[in-house]
């Protein structure tokens, strides 16, 4: 029979829990700075003037894009960061809150909505800053970015979902996450971020058929560059994959939660 | 000041969990224990796990067939060695571990149960007393509102005043102890569980502490139950004693003096 353990937390509870989360996340680390949460900014202004420098250098000949290569490369990067970082966030999950759940009861679906939350406020930022450069840069911009929010949201649960099938894995046994990390930088270089699709042939475009990285961060670039999707047929089917996924995945890890917990050496 | 204590259950007192037939097995080998947790998962995920109370190669009881109820208007003192289950059992008890042999079940007017173990955890020293509050109260499940509504309570009761608007790192373990236990204290909850957290020096603090513990959850329908090896703490606060060894339930009293003897004679 199951046990009737109260749940503590109210929607009202539940919705500032997530709001003191993500404040913490976002903000608690930049305290002890001067310029504070400014370095959310200098971040991606890192990262801009770096592939700006190497434009300027000319050593990198990608093959063939539609618009300047710097801001195709821009663009997959500022993507795949958000992917990354929310893989990153949702497989530390144990790490940074193992112990917290441990002498509190939290709701994991707030815990996994604070980690995406943080994600997406941690892309949002160097992706608004990357769009506004464009723009300075003259480059143009399709209506259709405002489609792009749907591949980028999936980009994200996909990240989402594998941090937490990894993260619930490697509480067992670390060979997961020490794995599928080095696995995920693999999965950077073979996915079109700093090349184009065009270049790919042979084995490489064998496995980027099955990439959903591929179908998303192309369909990003496309949709806000030229306005259209790349293979729409692949994208949405990977699209309502990811969904599917993650609902499983979701379901998975707030079962198993506390069987890891009782297995990790927290 | 310490209340008069009569050596039977309070007629009045209604129950508020029940403890049936309760398991939980450990596994002592790294091994083994990523082995069977694989198997654990993998048994769960195609919905093949029965649990069973067979032991396997390095798996011991750390709580073996515990059977008792806890009361309203109780503060039940949970003794035992180092090792007899103790924080385990509050930890099912407060839902953060599974239950997956026996049966837990709480009275339904009872809406709101909490926990303090590492009375320290989920402190953020970068941020500052008050913030602190603030988020060591959502983690218990508390509105903004409510905790604005405790913070004068809070700062009386932990005595921190001005030094709430200064970065945590900037306080001595003591006065962390302190800000965190007076944020546990603040919620209004009907079950608190206590582990190991009355291990604060300050005497002034841990009368405050004391004296809101006893008002609160002797009267109002509400239960204590703490888990502590100081002798004299136990016997100027609980009500009742239950003793556990090696996962076992031993015995349960409402002589405190006697179950503080007990445990006293299990130690040696």
């Amino acid at each position: 029979m199951p046990n009737n353990i109260p749940v503590n937390q109210t929607i009202e509870s539940k919705i500032f829990l997530l709001r003191q989360m993500v404040n913490m996340r976002l903000f608690a680390e930049f305290k002890h700075s001067f310029l504070g949460w400014a370095w959310l900014i200098i971040y991606p202004l890192f990262t801009i003037a770096t592939w700006l420098f190497i434009k300027q250098a000319g050593v990198i000949n990608p093959g063939e894009t539609e618009v300047p290569y710097y801001a195709y490369v821009l663009l997959g990067i500022v993507s795949w960061g958000f992917f990354f970082e929310a893989y990153k966030n949702c497989s530390n999950i144990f790490n940074n809150y193992g112990k917290i759940v441990l002498v509190n009861k939290l709701p994991l679906g707030i815990i996994v909505l604070s980690e995406f939350c943080v994600s997406f406020i941690k892309f949002l930022i160097p992706f608004s800053l990357t769009i506004l450069f464009f723009l300075i840069s003259g480059i143009s911009i399709h209506i259709q970015i405002l489609i792009s929010i749907m591949p980028i949201l999936i980009l994200g649960l996909l990240g989402t979902c594998l941090g937490l099938l990894i993260g619930t894995l490697s509480g067992i046994a670390k060979d997961f996450s020490f794995f599928f990390d080095n696995i995920m930088r693999l999965v950077m270089l073979l996915t079109p971020i700093i090349y184009s699709p065009k270049v790919m042939n042979g084995t490489l475009a064998k496995i980027n058929f099955y990439n959903p990285l591929n179908y998303l961060i192309n369909s990003i670039r496309n949709l806000i560059f030229e306005g259209t999707w790349y293979e729409f047929s692949n994208t949405i089917l990977w699209i309502s994959l990811v969904i599917i996924l993650f609902a499983l995945i979701l379901r998975f890890f707030i079962k198993e939660f506390p069987t890891i917990l009782e297995r990790s050496n927290i | 000041m310490i209340e008069s204590r009569t050596n039977i259950r309070n007629p009045n007192s209604i129950e508020l969990v029940n403890v049936k037939g309760l398991y939980k097995k450990f596994c002592s080998n790294t091994k083994y224990n990523m082995i069977y947790g694989m198997q654990e998962i993998a048994a769960d995920t195609l919905s093949l796990n029965k649990p069973s109370k067979t032991l396997r190669k390095h798996e011991f009881w750390a709580l073996n067939d515990l059977n008792f109820s806890l009361y309203s208007n109780e503060i039940t003192a949970l003794l035992g060695v180092n090792g007899c289950g103790k924080t385990t059992l509050i930890r099912m008890l407060a839902g953060i571990y599974d239950t997956k042999i026996g049966q837990i079940t709480y009275n339904k007017d009872v809406k709101k149960v909490c926990s303090v173990f590492a009375i320290k955890s989920g402190l953020n020293q970068y941020l500052t007393g008050v913030q602190n509050i603030f988020l060591k109260g959502a983690y218990f499940g508390m509105t903004k509102e409510e905790i604005e509504e405790k913070l004068e309570f809070i700062s009386q009761l932990s005595g921190l005043g001005k030094h709430l608007n200064a970065p945590l790192g900037k306080y001595s373990s003591g006065m962390q102890t302190r800000l965190a236990m007076s944020v546990a204290m603040s919620v209004d909850c009907d079950v608190l569980f206590i582990d190991e957290g009355f291990s604060f020096s300050d005497p002034g603090f841990k009368e405050r502490c004391f004296d809101h513990l006893r008002v609160t959850y002797r009267n109002n329908h509400k239960a204590l139950v703490f888990a502590s090896h100081h002798v004299h703490k136990i016997e100027e606060l609980a009500s009742r004693v239950i003793l556990l060894d090696k996962g076992k339930f031993i015995d349960s009293t409402y002589d405190v003096s006697a179950g503080v003897e007990q445990y006293v004679d299990l130690c040696r």
